[in-house]
């Protein structure tokens, strides 16, 4: 009887699988094939390439982790270019957000006119493309002819040129400031959604108990957009470890018309993003393969751990509000 | 929840990791299989013979045969196509994809990794060559079935041309011979002579130039400059010292140390103007009255001078530089052993660099050909340029600069040592505290840090 019973049972489950309840497996079934095929093999396939010697045309010889005792102890490069992004990460994200917030407040302020012409004007920046931005921005900072340049002797602040994109220090701002004009724009546009969803009912109490605009700004605004800037900031840094066009463009050989090459990682490596190194590892001047898949994982485990880090601190400090 | 938050965290690994996706072919799927077409290439320069080679190259069946050639020159490369089925009657078509000149090397890789089919022909700039030889991916062209007459090239583009055991792997498409560029006017201002010749005795040496750069730049009050960039200075002075910089893993600083400390000394002299040879702004330096000398090579009048100085007729003249000419560029195709057309592609390239394929491709395109035979013949080895007036420039770039030309054999580590050059030479120009010790050793610590057991 027992028997009969589990019989039963399974041949229901059976019917069941290929009943309607087969329908959403197959609808889901899409994003796994390509999941796996794009993203869990390459994953798998990059670890082995990991832990070879290879320049992606001859024979792949085994080394075990010697890859990554490399890039952790002997190259200079993997660590120095983590350091870059990081310095690119500590200037650029706070001004992006901070400047996002308050964008976005000032351009949603009623008394303000033509609100959605402003809005859009911000968020121009980040519709163009990285290349048209590197162009421009090395156009803007030349060292001889930038109009930056012009612009400062001209208002007799500076006597002679600054070397913008020539030294290490000035390269990196101009890279931050780069970052930043495209960015803000785009994180305007979140934080104006927020601030849309935020129910008016709230300030109109605030205006009763007679806050000022800055208070409202301060114990309305930001409290609630929290949700909105806790994501933003995650993303920052996933973006930030990511970080590879923006500079390339800007320290590429576009103008040259003598076959000359840019300066990888600008002026002393000073701009070497992580992703910049692993590209230069793997289809620049180094053309190793394996090593570049080392880059790779580790520096995943960076992004991992600034994540995760990111995320305790914002669950903690949530904790204390 | 915390462990979920961790695994969708740790998820983001792949957003790094799969950075590499596609690298994971094999290299071994591009195994050779060439056409079914007959060889029949016979190595001669006669025209005869390579029409026959072509046509037995592209006729072995009815329907034509497609070359597949990657490049950065499509109207040049179709029109000589075109006339290359003209004159020979070979049964072909060409397949030509744009390729970035800068890019050209990266596409090969992927190519390879993901295990496509690879091109029938393949060019490769003078900087990326080495490299890209020592892939070991390419056809002897002076073994057999190819049997290239070397005599058909300059005997200095063979070091050029050449895998590290001695295999001709390549053949050029142009000389690459290059000399000193002058603006006249600027010459005869500052160093009171725009005649070629009194300017060659002028500038000797090094020492005589750097003597005249202090001189031009007391009498301009420091407004004009000799040379534009550094990189101008560096391009001269490493062609002329043809000293390998690596030879069997061991780095022998000699010639990098001599080019560093000449450059240090014109930049400390203030001879040097800052300009960063890839800007827009050294571009249009070409067509100011600032910066009197430029690297010149063959290219340059055409594919740099005139575009950059629409206003130049005969502002410009042509010497030998200081201490001898070198060379500069040049591009030069090969032939993948993977290629599905190899004896087709050969037979293109073997017909380009013959006397027969020159003389059309000069009357076509204007080209500066690569067979010697050619500038045998005095009317074909003159080359004026409206811009560098009546002076004939061929003299100087076809003739004079064959006779002692000399070059470093192309080698695996070019475009590390091509890197690390443009890192040394874009910092002293940036920052004058590095001094010629200074760049000499942050070149040297590049080319350690990227080149493996680098003794």
């Amino acid at each position: 009887m027992a028997e009969n019973n589990t019989l039963t049972l399974k041949n229901k489950q059976k019917t069941k699988l290929t009943g309607k309840k087969v329908w959403p497996y197959i609808f889901i079934a899409p994003f796994f094939i390509i999941y796996i095929a794009f993203n869990f093999y390459p994953l798998i396939d990059t670890f082995i390439i990991s832990l070879y010697s290879w320049d992606g045309f001859g024979e792949k010889t085994f080394i075990g982790f010697e890859n990554y005792r490399n890039i952790f102890t002997t190259d200079p490069y993997f660590l120095m270019s983590i350091k870059n992004t990081l310095i690119f990460m500590a200037g650029d994200i706070p001004v992006v957000l901070i400047g996002g917030i308050l964008l976005a407040a000032v351009l949603n302020s009623k008394s303000l006119k033509g609100r959605t012409f402003f809005q859009t004007v911000a968020f121009l920046p980040y519709l163009t493309i990285s290349v048209a931005i590197g162009v421009l921005f090395s156009l803007l900072f030349d060292w001889n002819q930038g109009t930056v340049n012009k612009i400062l002797l001209q208002l007799g602040i500076i006597d002679k040129g600054i070397n913008w994109l020539g030294d290490p220090k000035l390269a990196r701002l101009t890279t931050i400031m780069m970052v930043c004009w495209k960015y803000i724009g785009y994180h305007m546009v979140f934080f104006n959604a927020g601030i849309t969803g935020i129910d008016t009912e709230l300030y109109e109490a605030a205006d009763v108990d007679g806050a000022g605009a800055v208070t409202k700004f301060f114990k309305i605004t930001i409290p609630l957009l929290r949700p909105t800037w806790e994501f933003l900031l995650v993303m920052n840094i996933i973006w930030g470890f990511q970080f590879f066009d923006e500079p390339k463009n800007l320290f590429s050989s576009w103008a040259s018309t003598s076959g000359g090459t840019g300066v990888i990682g600008g002026p002393q490596r000073s701009c070497l993003t992580a992703i910049w190194n692993l590209y230069d590892t793997a289809f620049g001047t180094q053309m190793k393969y394996g090593k570049a898949a080392a880059e790779a994982y580790g520096l995943a485990i960076f992004i991992c751990a600034f994540s995760i880090g990111t995320l305790m601190i914002l669950k903690a400090t949530r904790h204390d509000d | 929840m915390r462990v979920k938050k961790a695994l969708s965290l740790m998820l983001l690994a792949p957003l790094a990791a799969s950075l590499l996706a596609g690298c994971g072919s094999s290299a071994s799927t591009q195994s050779s299989n060439s056409s079914s077409a007959s060889a029949g290439t016979s190595a001669s320069t006669e025209s005869a013979a390579t029409t026959e080679a072509a046509e037995s190259a592209g006729s072995s069946s009815g329907d034509a045969t497609e070359i597949t050639m990657w490049g950065w020159n499509a109207g040049d490369i179709e029109k000589i196509f075109d006339a290359y089925v003209e004159d020979t009657g070979a049964n072909v078509t060409l397949n030509y994809v744009t390729v970035q000149q800068t890019e050209a090397f990266q596409k090969l890789q992927t190519t390879v990794s993901a295990g496509l089919d690879m091109p029938d022909i393949v060019p490769s700039e003078a900087g990326q060559r080495g490299t890209m030889i020592d892939l070991g991916i390419w056809e002897d062209l002076s073994a057999d079935p190819y049997n290239f007459d070397t005599s058909n090239i300059f005997e200095y583009q063979i070091n050029l041309c050449s895998s590290e055991d001695g295999k001709l792997v390549a053949l050029p498409m142009d000389i690459s011979s290059a000399a000193l560029a002058y603006k006249k006017a600027l010459a005869k201002e500052y160093l009171g002579t725009d005649d070629p010749d009194e300017l060659a005795d002028m500038l000797s040496d090094w020492d005589a130039f750097l003597e005249k750069g202090e001189e031009v730049k007391e009498k301009s009050n420091g407004t004009v400059f000799m040379f534009a960039s550094l990189t101008g200075v560096k391009q001269i002075l490493d062609g002329q010292n043809p000293e390998p910089v690596i030879t069997n893993d061991t780095l022998d600083m000699s010639s990098p140390n001599k080019t560093i400390e000449t450059m240090a000394k014109f930049r400390d002299a203030g001879i040097v103007d800052n300009l960063d040879e890839t800007s827009a702004a050294y571009s249009a330096s070409y067509a100011d009255d600032v910066h009197i000398f430029y690297p010149c090579a063959s290219w340059t009048p055409a594919y740099t001078i005139a575009p950059n100085d629409p206003n130049g007729k005969d502002r410009w003249g042509l010497i030998i530089p200081p201490e001898g000419c070198y060379s500069w560029g040049g591009t030069a195709n090969m032939i993948p052993s993977g290629a599905l057309h190899k004896d087709e592609a050969y037979a293109f390239l073997n017909w380009m660099a013959s006397v027969d394929g020159c003389k059309i491709i000069h009357d076509i395109v204007n080209w500066n050909d690569s067979n010697p035979a050619m500038y045998e013949d005095p009317d074909y080895a003159h080359l004026y340029d409206e811009n560098f007036g009546d002076q004939d420039i061929g003299e100087i770039l076809f003739v004079k600069a064959m006779e002692n030309i000399q070059v470093r054999p192309v080698s695996k580590y070019d475009a590390t040592i091509s890197d690390a050059w443009t890192l040394v030479t874009q910092a002293m120009t940036s920052d004058t505290s590095i001094d010629a010790a200074g760049g000499e050793e942050m070149f040297a610590n590049e080319l350690k840090n990227k080149i493996d057991g680098l003794q």
